[in-house]
Parts: C-alpha cells; structure tokens; sequence
C-alpha cells in the first residue's frame, strides 16, 4: 500500500486521533505526578523548615514547587548524616546521607566527609517526610574555571 | 481601381478572435490578481519569519540559560559518569530530570520553531508562484 495513500486513510486518521489522545494522557498523569511529588516534598520542607534550619522562617518560594529526587548546587554545611546544599536559585536544602549512599569523585568511590564545604556536588535520591532528600547517589562536580583561569583536573 | 479595393475588402472576412482568448484573457488577470497576492503575502511572512526567527534565537538562548541554570545538564551527565547507578535509581533520575526540565521554556521554543518553519513553507510557496509565473512570461514574452 502507498504510505501517502494510508497517511489519508480513515483507519490511520484515527489512529493518530487515538494515539494524540494516549499521549496526551500520558503526559497529563506525568505531570501530575511530577507535580504531586513537589507539592508533597515542598509541604513536608515548609512544614520541617524551622526544625533542619535551626529556627529561622521558612522563605517564601513565589509559588513554585521544589523537586525532591535530585539538586545540584554548593555545599554550605556538613553534618555527620546530613549535608545542606545551597542551589542555583540559592535555595537551601537538607540531604540526608543515613543510608546507603554512593559518593563519587571522578572514578574513584569516596566518603561522604571527604566532601568540604564548597564543594559543587549533585544529588539523587528520595524525598522523605521530614523535607530531606535522602540521597542514593552524590556526584562530586569540579567548580568551573573563573574568567582567565585554565581549568585544573584536580580541582581542590 | 478604387472599386476593385472596396469590393476586395466588403467580401473579406472580419478577423475573428480565437475561441479560447476571453478564457486565456481571464486566467491572465486571475493569475496576476495571484501573483500581487503573493507579492503581499511574500512581504507580510518576510516580516513574520524575521520576527519569530529572532524569537526562535531568544528561545534557545532562554532554554540553554534554564536548562543550566535549573542543573539539567549535570543531571543528564550522570548517564554517561554513573550509568550503573542511574539504571538503579532510575525512577528518582528520570523523576529528577522531569522536575529540572524547564517546561515552559521548552514549550514557547518549540512553538517559535514550528512558526519559523510554517512561515518559511508559506514564503517558499509564494516565491515559488511568482518565480513558476516569471518564466512563463518570460517563455510566451510577456
């Protein structure tokens, strides 16, 4: 059969109709799933702001729902089980790292306190109930090279 | 003599237009009706494309800034640093990806790329009409 011809046909039309509608769907239960996680993760953050951050008020966030599987920002703090990363955007988050959590720099496998303050990490893991990020896997990220700086292998 | 030209020309025939001209006559001035059509609308999407192409430009540059900014990209890099872990945590990836993915962004480039390519299909076509007929013209010396 000539492709053109079946691309005319009724049955591929609506096939296509079907398969726009399947999609659609698809994406509308992603999103609201993504945006179910968030809303969750940022509730459950608000709710332990004061208790991870030591009494200061929670900011406000403009609306915008935080993701609880992963971030990427700086160190600013390092406790026994718990890391606070400041992102992008300079929000703070809490990662726990209780439990079984692979930390890697370059190829080699690390601890978590070989990890300073300052250090560009990024983190996946889970969101719990008490606002952290329980981490699974921490990748340590060399700092990008300042303007006329050469950018360094062992990046300290 | 003078007798002989009024009798030569009362028996010839009067010259008859072809049976095909008021058609051919017809589908000339539809045809340049088209072609100063196709003048404006070449005009109007030139100006559209130049106005979205710059959009189509300020898009990228806004999803490249969103997309470093929001730290897609070194969560992408994880598949090819970490891909042992990632297939073991692949939910929390692929959830971290879909949340650090900047939607919107996304979204109006897409939408500045499709309105770049329709008014290129719309100018091409135009050009194409106007060009199809300049050679007739320019074949049948006109």
């Amino acid at each position: 059969m000539d492709f053109k011809k079946f691309c005319e046909s009724k049955i591929f039309i609506v096939f296509f109709i079907i398969g726009e509608i399947i999609l659609l769907l698809l994406a509308f239960e992603t999103g609201a799933i993504v945006g179910f996680k968030g809303a969750n993760f940022s509730c459950n953050m608000d709710k332990n702001y004061e208790r991870n951050f030591g009494g200061q008020n929670a900011p406000d966030m403009k609306g915008a729902f935080e993701g609880g599987h992963g971030i990427f920002g700086q160190i600013i703090k390092i406790d026994a089980d718990s890391i606070i990363i400041k992102d992008v955007n300079s929000n703070e988050k809490v990662i726990s790292t209780k439990g079984d959590v692979t930390v890697k720099k370059f190829q080699e496998k690390i601890k978590v306190s070989d990890l300073k303050v300052d250090d560009r990490i990024v983190v996946i893991g889970n969101p719990n109930d008490n606002g952290e990020i329980e981490a699974k896997l921490i990748r340590w990220m060399p700092n990008p090279p300042k303007a006329g700086e050469q950018p360094t292998i062992n990046n300290k | 003599m003078e007798k002989d030209y009024k009798k030569l020309f009362m028996n010839l025939e009067d010259a008859k237009p072809s049976d095909e001209l008021f058609e051919k006559i017809i589908l000339r001035i539809g045809k340049e009706e088209r072609m100063t059509v196709a003048k404006k609308r070449i005009i109007f999407f030139s100006f559209l494309l130049i106005v979205s192409s710059f959009g189509l430009v300020y898009s990228f540059i806004a999803v490249q800034e969103a997309l470093v900014n929001s730290g897609f990209f070194q969560f992408f890099s994880l598949i090819f640093s970490d891909f042992s872990i990632v297939a073991t945590y692949w939910q929390n990836f692929l959830l971290t990806l879909l949340e650090s993915l900047p939607v919107i962004a996304v979204v109006i480039s897409l939408v500045m790329l499709s309105l770049v390519l329709g008014f290129s299909t719309f100018l091409m076509k135009d050009i194409q009409f106007i060009n199809s007929n300049n050679i007739i013209r320019k074949n049948h010396g006109f």
